[in-house]
This record gives C-alpha cells, structure tokens and sequence, in this order.
C-alpha cells in the first residue's frame, strides 16, 4: 500500500472532518488529492500533528479529528503520550502511515522498527487497529467511525513517494481557510 | 505558600479574558497561579510534558475558538521555538504564552542564569512579539498588560509572549 492510496482511502471516510495532515511528502501528496478547506496542510512543525489534532479535539465538537502522521513524526512527538492518556478525547482519530522510513528526507531509517508503536498508543488508553492493506485499512476506518476513542491506526505502507509538487500555499491561507470551516460546522 | 509577585494580577487578567483551557509545564514560582486554575470551575488546567507540544495543543484549541492560554517557563523556549516560529508564526495563530522568567535577580538556580538571560533576545531575534513584567513593573499594570497581550496577538494574529518575573526579590536591593 503506497501513502497516496491510504491517503485517498482516509479521505473517502473522512471528506468532510478536520484533517491535520504531516509535513513533507505526506502533505504533498494530500494536497495533491485535491486541497480541501477540512485539511490543516502541515509545511513544517515535523511532530507537531498529534498535538494540534489533540487541541482540537479537545476543544472542538466536531464528531471526529483526524490525524495523519508518519512514523518518524510520531516519534519525535512522543511527549504527547502522556497528555493523551491524562485526557482521551473520545473524538481523536490518529492515523500513523508507517513505511519505516525518513521518506521526505532520502529514505534514512527511523526507529520506528524497533518498536511497536501501536502498543505504545494502547498503553496510553487509545482503541487501536492495524492495517497492511487498503481492505485492512477500510475496515479499521469504519472502526473509528463508529466506536469511541481515542484511536490509534497503525498503517503499514511501502516507502516512496509520489511524484508530486512541493505545496507551497501560504500557511496563513492555510489556516485562515481551515478556521472558517471549522466555524462553518 | 508563600505570595508570589504580581500572582494575584496575572490570575486576574487570565479570569478577565475568561479563558477555559490552560495548558502548563509548571515552575515553581507560578504554583499559585496553576493551583487558582486547577480548582477553577469551567477551566481545565492539564499538565503537557514538553513547550512544543504545549504550543501545538494550544493552537489547536484557538482553532476550535476555545480561550485559551499556556502557561510556562521562559527555559523551554529552547524546546519551543520552531513550533512558535514554523506553526504560530507561519500560520498566524493568535496565541497567548504567559511564561515566567528565571535566572537574574532573586535567582536560586545556578543552571539556568546564562540561558534565561539570553531569552528575550533569542525571541527578539526569532521576530516574536514580547511584553515584560517585573518588579518595575507597577502592579496595578499586570493584568492590563495580559489582556493587552491576548488583545495584540488577535490583532497581529501572531503568538504573543508575555514574560513574567515572579520572584519577589527581583530588583530589590
């Protein structure tokens, strides 16, 4: 499974929900979807997915927020464990695209091997669900949409990345747009 | 406990701007402020484990159009920076950082003095918009001074910092 087919899949489950979504090749080929005003395109801030998804759940009343994060993302913004499991929005939904790699940088290998990253999130009281197919991750999907989280999907994909333009949008349109449909709701 | 300065005035221009969520890394000397705000019916005041993480949850708040504020101290800047530059900065979130200061008069740390000292001007140089509360700084101006902050950073819609000496030696003789 490439990242832009489970991107595409996550966004047929979730086309109208905020969606934060990861710097690099991951925002890239999100935007390369078609750029909605539900996505909040990440440019940099690598880590900073989780905390901002966690933020607006908290605050937020909308049904479900999506997180998209890579494994060496989640990695480096593993503090947020701890307040995720002080918390639990019931609402959170992060969805970690796993391929092991550093792809955005060249393919440089992360930690991410040696470690089960899904037991990690259900230790910190996240549902949780593996995926390693797009049939996997449709089911896992529909498994967020109806049971409670917080949740944590644990998707495996192949590295590489799709040949894609940088999305280079200014980050106040970014967020001025992803405000008003936020308030829109 | 023993009274901190200027505690009173920094609870007072946070519960003017009715915030409902306060997310902290705790220091010592704002223990007064957290334990207002922790027993504060319609605030949640929850500990984050690092500045950065602080920084994206309370953006993600302000996007949800909650109020709110963190509180922190001014050595986890060093943590803090890129998520205030990259993300706060760059996506012009109006977010409002109480943070109180170490190192400098009244001090008892002796780690810290060459990096609190540094701060201001680390976030001067990272074009982050900065006021400054301390023992000059005439009490009945604190809590002006945090609702003006909150107020500048939705008029900037920039992070806005506001760093506060609490200790009450600072620029005694």
């Amino acid at each position: 499974m490439t990242r832009i087919d489970a991107l595409r899949v996550i966004l047929e489950v979730y086309p109208e929900d905020p969606v934060v979504g990861t710097c690099g090749a991951t925002v890239r080929e999100l935007a390369g979807l078609g750029v909605r005003d539900s996505c909040l395109y990440m440019q940099n801030s690598m880590g900073l997915a989780g905390p901002i998804g966690l933020g607006l759940a908290l605050g937020s009343d909308a049904e479900r927020v999506v997180v998209i994060e890579g494994d060496g993302g989640t990695l480096m913004g593993l503090s947020q464990l701890g307040t995720l499991a002080l918390m639990r929005p019931a609402t959170l939904v992060l969805i970690v695209l796993d391929n092991g790699v550093h792809a955005s940088t060249g393919g440089q290998s992360t930690a991410a091997g040696a470690l089960d990253l899904a037991a990690l999130f259900a230790v910190a009281g996240c549902r949780t669900a593996r995926a390693a197919d797009l049939g996997e991750l449709q089911a896992a999907l529909a498994g967020t949409r109806s049971a409670p989280g917080p949740w944590m999907l644990h998707v495996r994909i192949t590295p590489g990345n799709a040949p894609l333009p940088y999305y280079q949008e200014d980050p106040a349109v970014i967020a001025s747009r992803f405000a008003a449909f936020l308030q829109k709701r | 406990m023993p009274s901190r300065l200027g505690s009173a005035e920094i609870i007072v221009g946070l519960e003017r701007l009715q915030i409902e969520f306060l997310p902290f890394v705790p220091c010592s000397t704002a223990a007064e402020i957290l334990a207002h705000f922790r027993d504060r019916e319609g605030v949640t005041a929850f500990p984050v484990t690092r500045e950065e993480e602080g920084v994206g949850i309370l953006a993600g708040l302000i996007f949800a159009g909650r109020r709110a504020a963190m509180l922190m101290q001014d050595t986890g800047f060093g943590n803090a920076l890129t998520a205030l530059t990259t993300f706060g900065q760059a996506y012009h979130v109006p977010m409002l950082i109480v943070a109180t200061r170490t190192g400098g008069l009244g001090e008892i740390n002796a780690a810290v003095p060459a990096y609190s000292e540094a701060v201001p001007d680390l976030l001067h140089a990272a074009g982050l918009s900065l006021f400054t509360l301390d023992a000059r700084t005439p009490l009945p101006e604190w809590e002006g001074t945090i609702a003006g902050a909150q107020r500048y950073a939705e008029t900037a819609h920039r992070p806005v910092i506001v760093l506060a000496d609490l200790k009450r030696e600072a620029g005694k003789p």
